[in-house]
């Protein structure tokens, strides 16, 4: 019976979204709240998310609707991401972000990883000023600073040798 | 034209709670350029660099003594979780060894790269791992007293692994009194079936709390 039932939500600016509870069930703090109270019959209130962003995780929610290993979806840190779930990132870094806030806040692990590992691709093997350029930040360290911050990681200890 | 009201994209920044969730799929060579970024990414980052040493070989090693690094370390210190060291080459300017005066070198200030580096005192380090594949056939006894040291200076240790060898009853002294906070221990031994019934045959007493959950004995043929 309640794998049929349906789920309102109701994203910032008020919009309504009818799901499905098995969608919705992908979002951890969805699940834990329909099994703790049960479904009230009344819209369940995301103050936190709008409607355009909704529409996203829905939409991440609904292809992986089916995916027995939608928990462990992306765990492997160096694994590649699939071509859907690419396609699907390729979204304005504004949207991006966003969607990364509304992952974390539905807690929904997968798609949280997902954008993630998005962002971390931007960064991966680019320059500071690449860095900064790419996600149009300004640099706000003093010259002395700069240099000290670069002194201490000049060598790169790191390094793979 | 009619202008819209779309914003552009550039004007958008990344927030910086967000990079805490990133980190995870950084390397840390990725992550000393993001540090030099800007201020909030070098502060939301920086404990993100130093939570695992890798001391994986002799050049990697050789730069991590530098002076400048050893000043960012010490800085960092409390953000030290793991120290990993895979070489056995650098066991001895690793572990503390006594000299012939009977004094226990220092390497925490010293800056040529040949110096000895000592662990700790790290407050939040959990992990050490001494264990270079294959085992080390080279025995040496001041090795054991280093290791006693370390666990001196870093009382909140967790796990160990350890592929030097020792005897039972110094491992019998390591698990009983000197971590106390052990929970994992994996460690090579040669005398493994000794070791395993001198922990097995510990006092009641002795087993909780300090006795850990898990000891795993490697087992090497001689």
């Amino acid at each position: 019976m309640s794998a049929h039932s349906q789920i309102l939500l109701t994203s910032s600016e008020g919009t309504e979204f009818l799901i499905d509870r098995d969608i919705a069930d992908k979002s951890m703090l969805l699940k834990c709240m329909l099994e703790d109270i049960g479904e009230i019959g009344q819209a369940v209130p995301l103050p936190n998310v709008s409607g355009p962003i909704l529409t996203k995780v829905i939409e991440y929610c609904t292809h992986h609707r089916d995916d027995p290993n939608f928990l462990s979806a992306n765990d492997d840190v160096t694994a590649d991401i699939d071509e859907w779930d690419l396609e699907y990132c390729k979204v304005d870094q504004g949207t991006l972000y966003e969607l990364i806030l509304a992952a974390n806040y539905l807690d929904i692990k997968p798609l949280m990883d997902l954008t993630c590992k998005t962002v971390a691709n931007m960064i991966k093997a680019k320059s500071p000023e690449e860095i900064r350029k790419t996600f149009n930040i300004t640099n706000d360290f003093t010259p002395e600073e700069e240099d000290q911050v670069r002194r201490e990681n000049g060598k790169d200890w790191v390094d793979e040798h | 034209m009619i202008s819209t009201i779309v914003p552009t994209p550039t004007t958008v920044t990344l927030p910086t709670e967000i990079l805490d969730n990133i980190v995870l799929f950084l390397s840390q060579h990725d992550l000393t350029q993001c540090i030099r970024i800007s201020r909030a990414w070098n502060e939301t980052l920086t404990r993100h660099l130093w939570r695992t040493i890798p001391l994986l070989g002799r050049t990697r090693f050789q730069r991590f003594m530098l002076p400048n690094t050893q000043q960012a370390l010490y800085k960092n210190a409390e953000h030290v979780r793991e120290i990993q060291v895979r070489r056995e080459k650098l066991y001895k300017q690793i572990l503390p060894v006594r000299q012939q005066t009977g004094a226990i070198t220092s390497g925490a200030k010293l800056a040529s790269s040949d110096d000895v580096f000592t662990i700790g005192p790290f407050t939040n380090l959990r992990t050490l791992e001494l264990f270079s594949p294959p085992p080390t056939r080279y025995y040496d006894v001041n090795f054991r007293e280093g290791i006693f040291e370390i666990v001196r200076q870093n009382p909140g240790l967790r796990r160990l692994k350890i592929g030097i060898e020792m005897e039972p009853i110094a491992l019998f002294i390591l698990v009983t009194e000197r971590v106390p906070k052990l929970q994992e221990l994996d460690i090579e031994t040669p005398w493994r079936g000794d070791v395993k019934a001198l922990l097995d045959n510990l006092p009641e007493s002795l087993r909780t709390p300090t006795y850990p959950q898990s000891i795993q004995t490697l087992a090497r043929q001689r």
